[in-house]
């Protein structure tokens, strides 16, 4: 073993140690209930909820993902996210939040699908729903282990093989999960949160001096490959698609949305609605920036071998201690969205599925056993596919963001539209799932994408059927209906 | 309806209005796939600074929101 791998391996030890000591102390404020396991009585103030969701959605793609695009497509990279889904989604924290906020205060609810199910008291767009929901957050729970994966075998110089750095990242990810919970989660979260924003810039300025600084880095790659300045390598089709899809998906990430419902009044949905802009700006844009830079520096990086340019970048510049430091920034990035998305399959399943079979009559404590088993389930269920998925990280979650993105309409329709019935939210979510995976498996024409990404027609084929199937179904006369919209009515006149 | 749900409505409207307009025009069709000089510390060009006020838009559209248009 050499010196650079004892010495990252040792901070990357006492990191983790930091982190399960904190799981392990949360765990003794417990009340042993669902509801504090899964939502941690949803009691948080604004700063641990600011960190419970910003550190649920800045994820692999940030610390490895971005860098990783960028290194290829250039500087376009950072807008590529920022430009649409760093303001976008704060807003859609009031459209979708401030409504699901108030539904889960008066009735307790902590899914999506309980959200928009309950509005027409349908366990069919439930369960559909839900299903969903779990189909695409298994390839993103995947995503952050290959991220943390890969990362750490670049920075130990392969000496931790990358099945083994995942197996060891998913130990302490369920270590602390199971300890403590949403709780846990959260409290972890908001030290991870402070970790990679500060290493991120650490990691920014210590690699720009190295390189010469920013001028001198940025003259490098405009010589050697103008195309990542100028963006030729990036179609504005997939540009545009791709603000769409980013934009209005993280609002129906399960651990995101679970996370919303966690706070203790709407002023402090406001709060990190107000905040939530400008660390996404700064860690995309610093991320991707070095991503570029890293294509005349590290030449010669093949398709998904730049999600580690990160890393190799800190092997190449940065002094031995340092990349212990900023390699436990980047675990802290990918670490806080695996725990939320474990924590919210899994509140999904008992709540969505469970539920509803004979487990319904289960007290509060075997489920809450349950759902322990279920995060281990699940955590293993992730490292079997991330050991087999060849493909990059933003393939990948290109992919699993389209998904998440067609279920918009239905929500929309769900907290808005009186008129809108289950049947047209079902047909929306089934009709847009098949269109987006017949494009991306090539079972529907490729014409049919119009050049942009497969997300984007399969989102307007979710609004058209949702509109269509409205109108050809009944009014709904329903009583989750009228409770739905006596309370925002209540809820607007203050 | 009340005068004040009316005109929070219309706040609304505006803001999804103007939100839909920045996420068209941050495609900037215009300067794409062309050589632009770095105007800034040697190292920004201006596609970079358009794209940031692009940003500085919607993020002043979530402060509205936030502050005129979202009632406790």
């Amino acid at each position: 073993m050499t010196q650079q791998v004892a010495v990252v391996l040792a901070m990357l030890a006492a990191y983790m140690a930091v982190i399960i000591f904190i799981g392990f102390y949360s765990s003794r404020f417990s009340r042993g209930t669902m509801e504090d396991y899964h939502m941690g009585s949803r009691s948080f103030k604004s700063f641990v909820l600011f960190s419970a969701v910003f550190g649920a959605n800045i994820s692999a793609v940030t610390l490895a993902g971005a860098p990783g695009a960028a290194y290829h497509a250039g500087w376009i990279i950072w807008p590529y996210f920022v430009t649409s889904w760093a303001w976008c989604t704060p807003l859609l924290f009031y459209t979708v939040g401030s409504r699901s906020w108030l539904l889960g205060q008066k009735f307790g609810y902590m899914t999506v699908s309980e959200v928009v199910g309950n509005r027409w008291k349908s366990p069919t767009l439930a369960v559909v729903l839900s299903l969903t929901l779990i189909i695409y957050t298994v390839p993103y729970l995947m995503t952050g282990l290959l991220g943390a994966g890969r990362t750490l075998e670049a920075l130990t110089d392969g000496y931790v093989s990358l099945n083994w750095s995942m197996i060891l990242v998913a130990a302490s990810v369920l270590t602390y999960l199971l300890l403590g919970g949403m709780r846990g989660a959260a409290w972890v979260n908001t030290f991870q949160t402070t970790v990679f924003m500060l290493g991120s810039i650490a990691i920014f300025v210590v690699i720009a001096n190295a390189l010469g600084g920013p001028a001198e880095a940025t003259r490098r790659v405009l010589e050697e490959s103008p195309e990542l300045i100028t963006r030729g390598k990036m179609s504005m089709r997939q540009f545009f698609s791709y603000g769409i899809i980013v934009a209005f998906s993280p609002i129906v990430f399960p651990q995101l949305f679970m996370r919303l419902l966690t706070g203790r009044d709407p002023k402090t949905l406001k709060r990190i609605m107000c905040f939530y802009p400008i660390p996404a700006l700064v860690m995309m844009f610093l991320m991707a920036t070095l991503g570029m830079w890293g294509s005349s520096a590290i030449g010669g990086l093949k398709g998904a071998e730049s999600d580690a340019i990160l890393p190799l970048l800190l092997t190449e510049y940065t002094p031995i201690w340092m990349m212990g430091i900023l390699g436990a920034a980047a675990f802290a990035a990918m670490m806080s969205t695996m725990d939320s998305q474990l924590l919210s399959v899994t509140t999904m399943i008992t709540r969505d599925f469970f539920s509803r079979s004979r487990l319904s009559q289960a007290s509060d404590a075997t489920m809450v056993r349950i759902s322990r088993i279920l995060v281990f389930v699940l955590a293993i269920l992730a490292l079997i596919l991330a050991v087999f998925s060849p493909a990059g990280i933003i393939t990948i979650i290109e992919f699993a963001l389209g998904g998440f993105a067609c279920l918009l309409a239905p929500v929309i329709g769900a907290l808005y539209w009186k008129r809108c019935t289950h049947q047209a939210a079902i047909w929306s979510v089934v009709t847009s799932q098949i269109c987006l995976i017949g494009l991306e498996t090539g079972l529907l024409p490729e014409g049919l994408k119009f050049g942009f990404l497969s997300g984007l027609p399969a989102i307007v084929v979710s609004i058209v059927v949702l509109v269509a199937v409205t109108f050809l179904t009944p009014t709904p006369q329903d009583e989750g209906t009228r409770e739905y919209f006596e309370l925002f009515a209540e809820s607007r006149k203050g | 309806m009340s005068a004040d749900i009316q005109s929070r409505r219309k706040k609304e409207l505006i803001a999804y209005l103007l939100a839909a307009i920045l996420m068209i025009i941050r495609v900037d069709f215009w300067w794409w796939d062309k050589e632009m000089p770095m105007v800034l510390f040697g190292w920004i060009n201006v596609p970079m600074l358009y794209q940031f006020g692009i940003w500085v838009a919607g993020f002043a559209l979530v402060i509205y929101v936030a502050n005129f248009i979202w009632t406790d």
